[in-house]
C-alpha cells in the first residue's frame, strides 16, 4: 500500500498534541503508576524522537526544503517550550536559561556544521543586507526597523522603575521550643499528652482509635466521652473563643476576617496542616500565639492570640480535639 | 517576563561578542567569512530581540492586584409560577441530620434555633430555621422558599454574614440532604407539605439591560416613588433608618448598596443586577425590607436594580477565595509635579491615583478583646510632594458620633440584644486567665456612649534601621521595637502617639501630623492627613524615604460601636511605596539603543556590499 507522504506527517504532530496535555496532567500529580519527574522524562525523549522523525518526514519524504535560517527559531522555540511548559515540574529559571544558552549553541552548531549548511543559514540573511531588489528591499526595511525597535522597547521596560509587594519567605511551621510555661505548669512537648484524649472505658485513646467517632454526633443526649469533648471544644471555637473569626466555620482559615490578614489564617482542613503537626504542636501554638513565633516565621505579623491569656489549659486542650475531629485528621505521632 | 530577564543576561554579551567579530574579521579572509559574522549577530540579534520584546508587552498589565468580575456559576433559577416543594424521603432527611450535626450546628444549634456556639459573637445572628423565615428567595413575600433559594444559599453562601460557601466543601448530594433535614425537622412552626402554604415564583421578565437612562429612571425611583433613600441613604450606605428591628426583635441595619459583595443574597456575583431585582421583588423575610412586586412594575424594578449596581462606580475585580475586592498590599504614592499636596479631597490630582483597599478586622487579639467592627474597608490614595505625603482616606461609617457618655450608641450592646431570645445576645465577655473558670467574664470595661469616631496609620520607628522581612509587632508594637501612631478624631484631635503594646501608648509633644480636610457626609468618612517627609525627632518619630517600601498598618474607630482605645478595627501590614518620579533616563537610553543598533545594521549592510565587491568571482 502506498502511503501518501504528505500525510504522514500528522502523526508526529498528533504525538505532540497529546503529550502536552498528558505532561501537564502527569506533572500536575494524576500520574499515579509513575512518578512525575520520570513520566516527563519519557514525554521529553518521546518528543525529541517526534521531532526529528518529522524533520526526516519533511525532508526526504516530502521533499520540502527548510532554510537553515528557518529552522534555527523553529528549533530554538520548540527547546524552549518542551522546557518551559512541557517539562513538569516547571524547572528553575536559572536552569532554564543555562539549557536554553547549551540548545542555542546546539543549534547553532548543527546550523553551521557544513558549509553547505552554512551558506544555506547565512545566505538570506546576506541576500536581505545587500541585494537591491523589491523582496529584499522590504525585508531589509522591516528587519531595520523592528530588531532595534523591539530591543528599545525591551530596554525600556527594563529602566522602567518597577514597585511591586517585597517578596518575603516565611516559614509556616516553625521548630517548636522543647517546652513551655502555660498557666504556670511547664509543658514538655514531646511528652505531654492531651488529657481529653479519652475513650468509653476511660483509658487513653491512642492515636488513630478516635475515628471511630469521626463524623458521629456531638450533640446526642448519649454522646460518648469523647465526643462530648469535641462539643466543648466546638464551644470553645465557636463561642468562648470565636476562632472561626479567623479560621472559618469548615476550619479552611476562611473566616470573616481572613481576607484582612496577611499571613492568612491556617487552614486545619487542609492536609498539609494539623495533620503534619503533633497535638503538643498545636498546643503550643493556641497557648503562646503569633508573639511566641520564631523569627523565620514573622511574629511581629501574625494575628494570631496568645490564648493563654484567654482560656483555660483545659478549653485549649478540648479545642485541639474538635479541630481533629471535625477534619478527620490524626495528629503526628512519634511511632 | 521570565523569558524577558534571561534574555536581557544574555543580550549585551552576544551582541558585544557578535561586533567584536566583525571588526576582526573585516580584513582576514578565514573560513568564517563576514557572512557568517554577520549572520551570527543579526541572529543573536532577531532571536534575542524579538522574544523579548513579546515578553516586554506582558509585562504591562503588572498594576494593581489581579482577581475576577464573578466568583460563581449561575445559581438555580426556578420556573415562574406556582412552586411546589419537593418532598424528600426519610434516608435522605437522616443523612442530612449527620452533615447537619458535623457543619451546620455550631452556629444554627442542635434546634436550629440559630443559637449555636457562635451566636453570641455575632450582630448578624444565624438564621433561625424553627419560623421558616428565610430571607433570600425567589417567592412572594412571607412565602416559604424554593429548593433552589436553600440550595443556593448553602452553595454560595450569605456573603457578608459568617455563612460560607459550602458549595467547595460539601457534595451536592450532600447540600440536598442537609435541606432537607432543615425543611423536614427544623422548621417547625410551618410544613414544606401543607397544602395552604402558597409558593409562588416571581418573574423576571425581560431584563432591561443597564443604560444611562435606565439608571436615572433607577435614581427616581428609588428617590421619589419607592423611597428606598430612606433606609438605603443618599449614596446607598445603608446610613438612613438605624433604629430597625427584625422578627426575633434583633437590630437590624439596612444594606450598604455600594458594598455589592456583602449583600446576602449576591450569590458570589455581586455585579449583577439579577440579585437586586429579585430583592427588591420579594423582600427580605423577617426583615424591614419589603417586597416592591405590587407598587413596582417589572420594568421599574429592572431600572432600580440597574441604578443600584450604578452606586459601586468602581467595580472592582474580586479574589475567588473570598468573594471580596482582591487587596494588593502596596499603597502606592504619586509625585505631584507643582510641589503642592491639595487639601481638598476633590481636587483632581488625587483622581491620578487609584483609591486602594485596605482590608479591616476586628482587634480579637488582645484585651480589650472587639468582635464586631463595622469599619470593614479603608480605600487609601496618597501623595507626594518634595517635602511631604498626604493621604486621603475614604471610609463608610452609617454614623457620624462624637464623644457623648449619655448618648446611646447605634451598636450599643444593650440595642444589640434582643429580649425574646436572651441566650444569644451578643457579647464581649472573654475570660481573663487560668484562674477564670467557670462562666465567661467581663473582662472588656463596658463601653458607655458613644465615642469618637477615628483613624489612624503607624510607622515603626527607626523602621529604616530594621533588616527586612523583620518587623515590629503590628498591634502598637512591643517592647523593643517601638511605632509611630499618626491619629486622627472625629472632635478634631490630631495625636502622634509612641506605641510598645497596646497597653503602653504615649500621645508625643510633636505637632507634625496634620489633618487638612474631615467631613463625614452621605454614611462617608473622608479624611486627609499630611506630614513632613522628615522631622526634627529622628527616634520617635518616622522618617519616610521614597521609592522605597516602607510597612504601614492601619486602625480604625468606630464610636457608635463602642470602638475606642484597643477596641478597634485594624489591617496587617501594608506598604506605603512613595513612587520616585520616572528617571529622564528612562526616555533617552532607548532610542539611543535603538540608533546604535540602527548603525551597526547599516554598518553591516555597508560591509556586505563591501565583502560582494571583493568576493564577486565567489558568489552564486
Amino acid at each position: 500500500m502506498k502511503i501518501n507522504h504528505r500525510f504522514t506527517i500528522l502523526f508526529p504532530i498528533l504525538a505532540i498534541v497529546l503529550a502536552i496535555p498528558v505532561s501537564v496532567w502527569a506533572g500536575g500529580g494524576g500520574g499515579q503508576f509513575m512518578s512525575a519527574g520520570y513520566y516527563a522524562l519519557v514525554v521529553e525523549t518521546g518528543l525529541v524522537i517526534g521531532a526529528i522523525f518529522l524533520g526526516w518526514l519533511v525532508k526526504e519524504k516530502m521533499g520540502i526544503h527548510i532554510p537553515k535560517l528557518i529552522q534555527f527559531p523553529i528549533l530554538w522555540v520548540m527547546c524552549y517550550v518542551a522546557l518551559r511548559v512541557i517539562l513538569q515540574p516547571p524547572i528553575p529559571f536559572s536552569l532554564l536559561a543555562m539549557y536554553m544558552g547549551v540548545c542555542t549553541i546546539c543549534i547553532f552548531l548543527y546550523c553551521s556544521l557544513t558549509v553547505d549548511s552554512w551558506r544555506d543559514f547565512s545566505h538570506p540573511i546576506a541576500v536581505m543586507l545587500r541585494e537591491d531588489h523589491t523582496k529584499a528591499k522590504l525585508s531589509r526595511y522591516a528587519t531595520f526597523l523592528i530588531v532595534p525597535g523591539l530591543i528599545a522597547a525591551q530596554t525600556f521596560n527594563q529602566m522602567l522603575p518597577k514597585f511591586g509587594e517585597p517578596i518575603e519567605l516565611r516559614t509556616v511551621h516553625p521548630a517548636p521550643p522543647a517546652s513551655i510555661n502555660v498557666h504556670k505548669k511547664l509543658v514538655t512537648l514531646q511528652t505531654a499528652e492531651n488529657p481529653f484524649r479519652i475513650g468509653d472505658d476511660g483509658n487513653y485513646l491512642k492515636v488513630g482509635e478516635e475515628s471511630k467517632y469521626f463524623g458521629q454526633n456531638a450533640w446526642a443526649d448519649d454522646a460518648p466521652k469523647f465526643l462530648q469533648q469535641v462539643r466543648e471544644g466546638g464551644q470553645v471555637f465557636f463561642g468562648t473563643a470565636g476562632c472561626f473569626f479567623c479560621h472559618g466555620d469548615n476550619l479552611d482559615g476562611k473566616g470573616p476576617f481572613s481576607f484582612a490578614f496577611n499571613p492568612i489564617p491556617a487552614n486545619f482542613a487542609d492536609p498539609g496542616t494539623i495533620s503534619q503537626l503533633q497535638e503538643t504542636f498545636v498546643f503550643w501554638r493556641v497557648a503562646k500565639g503569633g508573639p511566641d513565633l520564631s523569627r523565620e516565621a514573622f511574629p511581629w505579623a501574625s494575628a494570631m492570640p496568645p490564648w493563654e491569656k484567654h482560656l483555660v489549659t483545659n478549653e485549649i486542650w478540648k479545642v485541639i480535639i474538635f479541630e481533629y475531629w471535625h477534619t478527620g485528621f490524626y495528629p503526628r505521632t512519634w511511632e | 517576563m521570565t523569558l524577558a530577564k534571561i534574555i536581557s543576561k544574555f543580550n549585551g554579551k552576544i551582541l558585544i561578542g557578535g561586533k567584536l567579530k566583525m571588526l576582526g574579521s573585516k580584513n582576514k579572509t578565514n573560513t568564517l567569512g563576514v557572512e557568517k559574522v554577520l549572520g551570527l549577530g543579526l541572529l543573536t540579534l532577531s532571536i534575542f530581540g524579538f522574544v523579548p520584546g513579546f515578553g516586554g508587552i506582558a509585562i504591562a498589565d503588572d498594576e494593581g492586584p489581579k482577581g475576577v468580575m464573578s466568583v460563581a456559576p449561575a445559581p438555580l433559577e426556578p420556573k415562574p409560577g406556582t412552586y411546589k416543594p419537593k418532598q424528600e424521603s426519610g434516608a435522605e432527611i437522616e443523612a442530612g441530620k449527620g452533615v447537619y450535626f458535623r457543619k451546620c450546628v455550631w452556629c444554627h444549634g442542635p434546634d436550629g434555633a440559630g443559637d449555636g456556639p457562635s451566636a453570641i459573637r455575632l450582630a448578624t445572628k444565624p438564621r433561625n430555621f424553627n419560623q421558616g423565615t428565610f430571607k433570600i428567595r425567589h417567592t412572594g413575600s412571607g412565602e416559604l422558599p424554593t429548593d433552589e433559594d436553600l440550595f443556593n444559599s448553602v452553595t454560595h453562601g450569605l456573603q457578608g454574614s459568617v455563612m460560607p460557601p459550602w458549595g467547595s466543601i460539601l457534595s451536592a448530594e450532600e447540600r440536598r440532604n442537609v435541606i432537607a433535614f432543615i425543611k423536614k425537622n427544623l422548621v417547625k412552626d410551618r410544613t414544606f407539605d401543607d397544602p395552604d402554604e402558597e409558593i409562588t415564583v416571581i418573574d423576571y421578565g425581560t431584563q432591561i439591560p443597564s443604560s444611562p437612562e435606565s439608571i436615572e429612571m433607577g435614581k427616581d425611583i428609588f428617590m421619589n416613588k419607592a423611597k428606598c433613600v430612606e433606609c438605603h441613604g443618599v449614596e446607598g450606605r445603608g446610613n438612613g433608618n438605624l433604629t430597625q428591628r427584625d422578627d426575633w426583635g434583633f437590630p437590624i441595619f439596612p444594606a450598604n448598596l455600594q458594598l455589592p459583595w456583602n449583600l446576602r443574597g449576591n450569590r458570589r456575583d455581586p455585579y449583577n443586577p439579577r440579585n437586586i431585582f429579585r430583592e427588591v421583588s420579594t423582600g427580605l423575610n423577617g426583615t424591614p425590607m419589603p417586597s416592591f412586586r405590587d407598587e413596582l412594575s417589572v420594568e421599574e424594578r429592572w431600572h432600580v436594580a440597574n441604578f443600584v449596581i450604578s452606586l459601586t462606580e468602581v467595580k472592582r475585580p474580586l479574589d475567588p477565595e473570598t468573594g471580596k475586592p482582591a487587596i494588593g498590599f502596596v499603597i502606592k504614592s504619586r509625585f505631584v509635579e507643582d510641589g503642592t499636596v491639595p487639601d481638598s479631597p476633590t481636587d483632581e490630582k488625587w483622581l491620578a491615583v487609584p483609591a486602594q483597599i485596605v482590608g479591616m478586622a476586628s482587634q480579637i487579639i488582645q484585651p480589650p478583646r472587639h468582635f464586631l467592627r463595622t469599619v470593614e474597608t479603608i480605600y487609601v490614595r496618597s501623595l507626594y510632594s518634595e517635602s511631604e505625603v498626604a493621604l486621603l482616606f475614604e471610609w463608610d461609617d452609617r454614623t457620624e458620633s462624637l464623644r457623648d457618655e449619655n448618648k446611646e450608641a447605634i451598636y450599643d450592646f444593650k440595642r444589640l440584644s434582643s429580649d425574646s431570645f436572651p441566650a444569644i445576645n451578643t457579647t464581649q465577655y472573654t475570660h481573663e486567665n487560668d484562674t477564670a473558670l467557670g462562666p465567661l467574664k467581663d473582662v472588656n470595661p463596658e463601653p458607655v456612649g458613644v465615642y469618637n469616631d477615628g483613624i489612624a496609620i503607624q510607622f515603626g520607628q527607626k523602621w529604616e534601621t530594621i533588616p527586612p522581612p523583620k518587623k515590629w509587632y503590628f498591634v502598637h508594637g512591643d517592647e523593643k521595637d517601638g511605632v509611630d501612631i499618626w491619629k486622627w478624631q472625629s472632635d478634631g484631635t490630631v495625636e502622634e502617639i509612641e506605641g510598645h503594646g497596646i497597653s503602653d501608648l504615649q500621645v508625643r509633644e510633636d505637632k507634625n501630623v496634620k489633618v487638612t480636610y474631615a467631613k463625614w457626609e452621605h454614611g462617608m468618612w473622608r479624611v486627609i492627613m499630611k506630614r513632613s517627609l522628615l522631622t526634627e525627632d529622628k527616634e520617635k518619630s518616622a522618617q519616610l524615604q521614597t521609592g522605597t517600601n516602607i510597612p504601614i498598618t492601619f486602625f480604625a474607630w468606630d464610636g457608635d460601636a463602642g470602638e475606642v482605645g484597643g477596641r478597634m478595627a485594624l489591617s496587617t501590614f501594608y506598604y506605603l511605596m512613595m513612587e520616585p518620579p520616572i528617571p529622564a533616563s528612562t526616555y533617552v537610553v532607548p532610542p539611543i539603543v535603538f540608533m546604535v543598533l540602527f548603525g551597526c545594521l547599516c554598518w553591516a549592510r555597508i560591509a556586505a556590499i563591501n565583502y560582494k565587491k571583493d568576493h564577486s568571482d565567489d558568489e552564486d
